[in-house]
């Protein structure tokens, strides 16, 4: 895990140097009344060291001969597909309020079931409408939850 | 009102059709969780909080523990028939129940799994009850800087059973803290960390933020490798117990029933944990320790026991002090907070249909899954065996419309994804989430006690050590902290004692 701890410390203590510009800025008011900036400080300042102390943890491992390159984290697995379940879901957050419940949620489940492990057409599009409708009818209907209609509002609803 | 007046009154409420059916659901749905793999109870908890929203506070809190305790006794199912452990808690249960069902014995191992858990659960409520009242009481006293003391003990000790490196854990406990702090806040309604976003001032929300770092990242991690499960093929017979098994269970039933309501108390303690040390306990004080791992029931009825009765003590900090004692523990406390109610010392005298309703409707609940479990576990077998090319996609879509549904916000679906990312990551690089999830949800209540008690004492930090209790559980935090030096200080020091 050597220069894997190597590349996780550094990404926080980055976040932890933003936070304590962030909330330096914000001002630390004084110890007998403390301002909005004063835990967030002291917590960015805290996650700073501890991600140093673990840098430092990741080099002796590495110099001790431990730890393999980064994509040692990946191999042998099937890397893409967090990608594409990635992909599927950030599409689809910026676009079902446009498209609408039902039609955004049966595209989005007739690519999981096509794109991960492949299910026969007739299958995933039967299995995603059917699981649409379902959830439609749990969570819109019953449980009263307002799903966006999209562009169909006025179509069928 | 007395115990038994109490007690009455929780079974009016716990009693009520509605509250039944949410009670039976619950337990329904925390087994169904706890034999599939991968979801788990903090994932399934948050996942249904948002349809809470629609049922009152105390049906609402009812089902949700109902999951939680539910998903005890589904997780042993996995474990003995499959070795897999549906949950975290139940894998020591693979050990022996395991090896009991190679040798036939598949029955009597989920039969004593489930009568232990009954058994445990009940001991452990009435530990609840009885201890409950008096510390709530007390705790009545306590000023801001007991508060932060037992909040940073909590934290300290949940970061100090981390399962892998403590600065790691210690870093999440901060990036927790650090994750509580955005928004607007409280005293001086500056706004923090916002970025100009209107969804964030009122911070990140819980649900988002425990999806994402359990639901979605299991999901990403679990899609990335096949997932195969072979199904030991037995034909379950005799569930209940023979006499000789009852009598070789009867004692690590009984230590399992002690051992895990006081491990749950503990910050940071929980089903997990008391599982692995009532296994190792039944293994010293075993006359035949060479049988554990070989399909010794003593190696069952110990742990799932010892699960069952430390969730009834997890109750005991949340609803007396308003701590939780682990994460599952710190989503029912995010459940509380948004149905309006103030966990703490205030909550029992306050809100007594919730506290009493549902300590009771535990009992109702253990004596449910006793009833439908074993009868069921037929048809917990034919869930193990939906695919998970199937049920991922479904765990997405109910984790989108689960977040979308609490504030209609696409800012909410994004943070949940954003936090999937961070989760996957995470756990690819060996950092753990529960240290964060648990300082999240205390951070602002940490912060608070932080500066009233610096007010009070005109910004002297010596009134953390000066006051009795918070000195108490500062010193003990600290002792927590430096422990994993005590090592490296004794190699050291014989290491300085050879030199000279």
């Amino acid at each position: 895990m050597g220069r894997a701890e190597g590349y996780s410390s550094i990404s926080w203590l980055i976040f932890g140097g933003a936070v304590v510009y962030g909330s330096y800025r914000l001002g630390h008011g004084t110890l007998a009344h403390p301002g909005p900036g004063f835990l967030p400080f002291w917590s960015g300042v805290i996650l700073c060291g501890l991600s140093s102390l673990v840098f430092v943890q990741g080099k002796l491992s590495q110099q001790a001969g431990g730890g393999g390159p980064l994509g040692q984290l990946w191999a042998g697995l099937k890397w893409p597909k967090p990608i594409y379940v990635l992909m599927a879901l950030f599409s689809y957050a910026f676009t079902f309020t446009h498209l609408g419940f039902l039609l955004s949620t049966t595209l989005l489940l007739i690519f999981l079931f096509k794109a991960i492990e492949p299910e026969k057409w007739l299958r995933a599009i039967s299995g995603a409408v059917l699981a649409s409708v379902i959830s439609y009818v749990f969570f819109g209907v019953w449980l009263q939850v307002q799903l966006p209609r999209g562009f169909l509002e006025g179509l069928f609803f | 009102m007395d115990l038994l007046g109490n007690i009455a009154y929780g079974f009016s409420v716990a009693l009520t059709p509605a509250n039944l059916l949410f009670c039976l659901l619950g337990v329904f749905i925390g087994t169904l969780i706890g034999v599939l793999p991968g979801i788990g109870p903090v994932g399934a908890m948050s996942l249904l909080l948002p349809t809470t929203f629609y049922i009152s506070p105390v049906s609402a809190i009812i089902m949700l523990s109902g999951i939680y305790y539910g998903c005890m006794y589904g997780g042993s199912t996995t474990s003995i028939l499959v070795n897999i452990p549906g949950e975290a808690a139940s894998v020591v249960t693979c050990l022996d129940g395991y090896q009991m069902a190679r040798q036939g014995r598949a029955g009597p191992a989920l039969g004593i799994a489930a009568f232990g858990s009954f058994i445990g659960g009940t001991i452990s409520l009435v530990g609840l009850m009885l201890v409950a009242p008096p510390l709530a009481e007390a705790a009545l006293k306590f000023g801001p800087p007991e508060y932060f003391a037992l909040m940073v003990l909590g934290m300290t000790t949940l970061i100090y059973l981390a399962s892998g490196s403590i600065p790691k854990a210690l870093m999440m406990a901060v990036v927790g803290i650090i994750l509580g702090s955005v928004g607007i806040d409280a005293t001086s309604g500056a706004q923090r960390f916002t970025f100009g976003i209107l969804e964030l001032n009122d911070g990140i929300g819980i649900v988002p933020l425990v999806m994402g770092l359990f639901g979605i990242s299991e999901v990403l991690l679990n899609v990335e490798q096949s997932f195969k499960r072979d199904i030991f093929k037995t034909r379950l017979k005799g569930l209940l117990p023979s006499r000789q098994d009852w009598k070789e269970s009867a004692k690590p039933i009984t230590r399992g029933s002690i051992l895990g309501f006081f491990l749950g108390i503990l910050p940071g303690g929980g089903a997990l944990i008391s599982s692995f040390v009532s296994y190792a306990m039944e293994k010293r004080v075993s006359k035949h320790p060479e049988k554990f791992g070989q399909g010794a029931i003593e190696g069952v009825a110990g742990p799932e026991t010892a699960n069952n009765s430390a969730t009834g003590g997890a109750f005991i900090p949340l609803l007396t002090l308003g701590i939780p004692a682990n994460v599952v523990m710190a989503v029912l406390l995010g459940a509380l907070m948004i149905y309006g109610m103030q966990p703490g010392p205030l909550l029992m005298r306050n809100h007594p249909d919730l506290f009493w309703g549902v300590v009771t409707s535990m009992y109702i609940g253990n004596g449910m899954l006793l009833v439908l479990n074993l009868p069921l576990i037929g048809l917990w077998v034919q869930v193990l065996k939906i695919p998970y090319r199937i049920l991922f996609p479904l765990i997405l879509v109910f984790c989108l419309i689960g977040v979308y549904s609490i504030n209609y916000s696409v800012t909410d679906v994004l943070i949940m994804i954003i936090c999937g990312i961070l989760g996957y990551l995470m756990r690819k690089f060996k950092y753990e989430a529960a240290p964060l999830v648990l300082a999240y949800i205390l951070g602002p209540m940490l912060e608070m006690a932080l500066r009233q008690s610096l007010a009070i004492s005109n910004g002297s930090f010596a009134i953390f050590l000066t006051r009795p209790i918070a000195g108490t559980g500062i010193v003990l935090a600290i002792l927590l902290v430096l422990s994993p030096l005590l090592p490296w200080m004794r190699r050291r020091r014989l290491a300085l004692g050879e030199e000279r």
